[in-house]
């Protein structure tokens, strides 16, 4: 599990540093002058990996800080963690496929954050599962306000069912009444005229009654049904207005805990500019207290928007039909499986447990002390002094306390020593200086009992730990800084390293600063020897710790506006390392100027200045991919300008050299100059010192494409100009293609006969050129 | 059906016949210009006095290309398939002849082998590929030669496509391509094989797609394949040109029976005259 890449935002200079990519082989520096940014990057990273920042990284603009970190990604291992049957289904299938992943931690205002995976693909699927739950939510509450606007007219019309009906039931009763009243003077009346007019009357009465029966059956019918609709809707409405209600209650929720934040705000603010110890108490509770009540806001605001989803849910259903037992049923067990499947704040928190560990290594924290008891080391009291780095020297040397049970004093003694010399072999694999001449210094621990002299610790075990060399035995705390130092550094890289199989990013802020330049290389060799079981990410002024022929390790930090340090901190990586600055790019300089102290790098002939380091790094990997058994010494100049500076230099050494030109149209000016100032037009030694190759403008065009494709570019692409052309209207960096295919040269082992016909033919024929140069 | 439904369904219909005249018009116009830019017969003639051309696209414009040019007494001869056939290889094809062009009119490119890895990169460029898997993997199939009559001998190269020289009208010699398209493969690019081949007067070399022997017919449904094709060649070789053409546009006619044309078919034949 690596760390491929990260991408930082609103951290502290950073803006958006974009997408920076790590080495490949676990090596990453950064550098750049001073407050250029390069520990906000470190930062960022452990700020990632731990989640906490400080207020001082806030930006002024108050945009709140966001890293992004890539990793690779095994699905076999990652389904180890995740539950399978919680993983939505449509993100199974791309997770099987998927090779890498991003996480994503975005900070909130109370500085709390949040992880989320941030893959497009798994950002997708939750944004159209969201943008399709909204469009329910918002659907169903459309459908809310119908029906209840719906069913308020319903009931508006029963009323007004109920009113006729009454009012037809009244008449009726009323018609009832006259028509008994004309049946008694029917019956009463004797006259025959009386009678018919009584039995007119009655008649008539009759049928008026009858007219009004049918009327109120009529508008009972009415009302009956009205009163049906209405109660048929009843249940949706209860159902809706429930969810109305709780939607409501969710929403009060939510302002009264912004209230509640808003109040903490002006608490805190208080807190910050009450100057009183006696009001700052009082703040100082008011703030715990509104801390409490938030805490209880959120649990509540929390459960009143999960019934809210929930009585949404069940109205969606309602609506559509079902009775409200199976809705109901059927929303929860709906809801139940959501809250079961992963969210994508589950997911960032799940896959963030798979990442690397991020540990920023401190200096001086594993300080091997003068002596530790033994037993405080097995009993892992921490907080004793020299315990970190007294443990780590025991993990190094690959003891426990069962080594400590041996009984036979002598031995116990025995391996001590012998371990004494395998630690000390080990650790001078590594600290390359010599305290005077042929003396290295010693790792060595003793173990011994206390004396009377301690009576309350008499006879206890103690481990003592001795710094030597041939001169004298010291205590760690009595050597010098760069020791203690590079001690503690070997000392917790070498334990990190052993302590588990977990994988780690280590961060290290500047290493050995005060070490020597020496041993600065050292540190580098250390981080090659641990590069296979952790990555580290480093920054570094000193020249010493960058390694010239693998460039690519390097991200340079600079300012946008090199001469304001308020300005942005830009991340350069090194494809693009052309367009850092000079001061920034300044430790590569100074590592090419060292290196001319260097013996091996000129000699007393043979010695062959050319334009520029690309051209040293390709000069060499040609004359080592030909297996040339007379391999001329390379000496790159920063430029064809100062190659008569350098020229003269040689002269002065009085070295023998020849200059090497590549192409005819860039150098035909310098060769004017040279002629002028380092020849004085005497063409006899011209002929002797100079060597123009004008069939290859520049040293990437003496591959065939497709051999530039393949060891150079690395990638396949169509290339239908000259490859040095190719290589500039891309922006690629000339300094690390030329850096890495010398490395991949070496690393493969390549040779000759791996390149095609066109390549090797060009190769022969530029040595076939040197060759006569060559004494 | 009510009157009104069949009315639309009419109003469709001549929509849709519409369309098609429309389309078949421009594909023909297209077709036009695809022939414009392969040689002519008289430009063919001019540099091979004997030789025949079976051009059969399968739809109005084609996959299939041929080209020809010459620069300092030697003559470039190319017979192509690009991926695909309509429209989709006649764009490809565009694209090819155009690209050569552009080679051919270079110094540097005096070899077959150089000529196909050039126009590879060419291809890979503009269809920007770079061998992801994801990737459409369009390119082109191809045979090419370079005749050098001073010194009669032919340089071939070849995608996929092979080459075919029969040599006293008895003795068929293959010289095979290699096993990669010009454009993206599934394996890393290498470079394309140059091989010389000595060429005397009267061989008939024969370039071609692969139309021909992959053309399914014949009683049991089959493809016609290249033995077949080769003995048919080995049969036909010694006829006059136009015979030469008959016999095979003949022959792929009846293996096809009632079987419709599955790819374009191109086959240059030509026979060498210093």
């Amino acid at each position: 599990m690596k760390l491929l890449s990260f991408n930082i935002q609103n951290y502290r200079s950073i803006i958006h540093s974009g997408w920076c990519n790590l080495a490949h082989d676990n090596i990453t520096a950064l550098i750049g002058q001073n407050e250029s940014g390069k520990t906000s990057v470190l930062e960022a990273l452990q700020s990632f990996y731990e989640g906490s920042i400080s207020e001082d990284v806030l930006r002024s603009d108050l945009s709140f800080p966001i890293v992004s970190c890539k990793f690779d990604f095994d699905y076999k291992s990652l389904f180890e963690i995740l539950e399978v049957d919680r993983i939505p289904e449509k993100l199974k299938e791309y997770l099987k496929s998927a090779t890498q992943f991003t996480i994503t931690r975005k900070w909130k205002e109370d500085r709390t954050s949040l992880l989320l995976v941030t893959d497009h693909e798994i950002m997708n699927y939750y944004e159209a599962r969201e943008l399709e739950k909204t469009a329910i939510e918002q659907k169903t509450q459309e459908e809310i306000e119908k029906l209840l606007e719906m069913a308020e007219k319903t009931f508006k019309e029963m009323e007004l069912a109920e009113q006729v009906k009454d009012s037809a039931q009244e008449e009726l009763s009323n018609l009832r009444k006259t028509f008994e009243e004309k049946r008694k003077a029917f019956k009463k009346a004797k006259q025959p005229d009386d009678k018919l007019i009584a039995e007119k009357e009655l008649e008539s009465a009759r049928k008026a009654y009858d007219k009004a029966e049918e009327k109120f059956k009529d508008r009972l019918e009415l009302f009956e049904k009205a009163k049906q609709e209405t109660q048929q809707l009843s249940e949706k409405v209860t159902v809706c207005k429930q969810c109305n209600e709780s939607i409501q209650n969710a929403f009060n929720a939510s302002t009264e805990l912004e209230s509640l934040i808003n109040r903490r705000k002006d608490i805190e603010h208080q807190y910050e500019i009450s100057t009183d110890q006696k009001d700052q108490k009082l703040v100082y509770s008011k703030l715990q207290q509104i801390k409490n009540e938030i805490a209880v806001a959120e649990k509540r605001h929390e459960e009143l928007q999960e019934f809210s989803s929930l009585q949404k849910a069940i109205s969606a259903r309602v609506l559509a039909g079902e009775p409200y037992r199976i809705a109901e049923a059927a929303a929860k067990d709906e809801l139940a499986l959501e809250n079961r499947q992963y969210s994508i704040f589950n997911m960032g928190d799940l896959f963030f447990k798979y990442i690397p560990v991020f540990e920023f290594f401190e200096d001086f924290s594993s300080l091997l002390p003068n002596k530790i008891d033994l037993e405080d080391i097995l009993n892992e009291k921490t907080h004793v002094e020299g315990f970190k780095a007294a443990r780590n020297f025991l993990l190094i040397a690959g003891l426990n306390a069962a080594f400590f049970r041996e009984k036979n004093h002598r031995i116990l003694k025995q391996k001590i020593e012998n371990l004494n010399g395998e630690i000390t072999i080990n650790f001078q694999d590594y600290w390359s200086q010599n305290v005077g001449k042929d003396n290295k210094i010693q790792l060595n621990f003793e173990l011994e009992h206390y004396d009377y002299t301690h009576p309350e610790k008499s006879g206890k075990p103690y481990l003592e730990f001795w710094i030597k060399d041939k001169q004298e035995r010291l205590y760690p705390k009595q050597r010098s800084r760069g020791v203690r130092w590079f001690l503690s550094f070997y000392l917790e890289l070498k334990s990190t390293a052993k302590s588990n199989h977990l994988s780690r990013v280590l961060l290290i802020d500047e290493p050995g600063l005060s070490l020597h330049a020496r041993a600065q290389e050292d540190v580098l060799k250390v981080f090659e020897d641990l590069k296979n079981t952790m990555q580290i990410v480093y920054c570094t002024h000193s020249p010493h710790l960058v390694d010239v022929n693998k460039l690519y390790r390097i991200l340079a930090v600079q300012r946008a506006n090199e001469s304001d340090d308020q300005s942005e901190s830009l991340i350069i990586d090194a494809q693009s390392l052309y367009s850092a600055s000079s001061d920034t790019l300044s430790p590569i300089y100074s590592l090419l100027g060292v290196k001319v102290n260097n013996q091996d790098f000129i000699r007393d002939k043979n010695n062959f200045i050319v334009e520029d380091t690309i051209c040293y790094y390709y000069l060499n990997a040609f004359y080592s991919l030909a297996g040339e058994t007379i391999q001329p010494s390379f000496i790159p100049s920063t430029g064809l300008t100062n190659i008569p500076l350098l020229t003269n230099i040689l002269l002065g050494w009085k070295l023998g050299f020849t200059i090497l030109l590549l192409g005819r149209n860039r150098s035909d000016e310098i060769l004017n100059e040279l002629s002028r100032s380092v020849f004085f037009n005497n063409e006899e030694q011209q002929k002797k010192r100079l060597l123009q190759l004008k069939d290859f403008e520049y040293p990437e065009d003496v591959f065939s494409t497709l051999d530039f494709k393949k060891y150079v570019l690395q990638t396949r692409v169509g290339i239908t100009s000259k490859n040095s052309e190719y290589i500039i209207e891309n922006g690629l960096s000339r300094t690390v293609l030329a850096s890495q295919f010398l490395n991949y040269c070496e690393n493969k082992r390549l040779t000759i006969k791996d390149f095609d016909d066109n390549t090797r033919a060009n190769i022969n024929k530029l040595i076939d050129k040197i060759k006569p140069f060559i004494s | 059906m009510s009157h009104s439904k069949k009315d639309t369904l009419n109003d469709i219909n001549i929509r849709f016949e519409k369309q098609k005249k429309e389309l078949t018009e421009s594909l023909k116009y297209a077709s036009y210009i695809q022939k414009a830019i392969l040689p002519t017969e008289n430009q063919l003639k001019k540099y091979f006095p004997e030789h025949f051309l079976l051009y059969l696209p399968r739809d109005i414009v084609s996959g299939d290309f041929y080209w020809m040019a010459r620069r300092n007494d030697r003559l470039f001869l190319a017979v192509a398939d690009c991926t695909g056939h309509g429209v989709p290889g006649a764009f490809l094809s565009i694209l090819g002849i155009s690209v050569l062009n552009q080679i051919v009119g270079r110094s540097d490119c005096t070899s077959a082998s150089g000529v196909l890895n050039t126009l590879r990169e060419h291809i890979m460029k503009s269809l920007n590929q770079t061998g992801e898997e994801s990737e459409q993997k369009d390119g082109i199939d191809m045979a090419l030669c370079i005749i050098e009559p001073q010194k009669n001998i032919l340089q071939f190269s070849g995608a996929f496509n092979p080459m075919y020289v029969i040599k006293n009208s008895n003795r068929l010699i293959e010289i095979p391509g290699d096993k990669m398209p010009i454009g993206v493969g599934a394996e890393e690019e290498t470079s394309f094989t140059n091989h010389i081949v000595n060429i005397d007067e009267g061989d008939m070399i024969y370039l071609f797609s692969d139309g021909f022997a992959d053309q399914f017919g014949g009683p049991k449904g089959k493809k016609f394949k290249y033995r077949p094709f080769r003995n048919l060649l080995l049969n036909i070789n010694s006829m006059p040109m136009h015979s030469q053409k008959k016999e095979l546009k003949e022959s792929v006619e009846k293996w096809k029976g009632r079987i419709p044309q599955l790819d374009d078919i191109l086959i240059f034949g030509m026979r060498y005259h210093k």
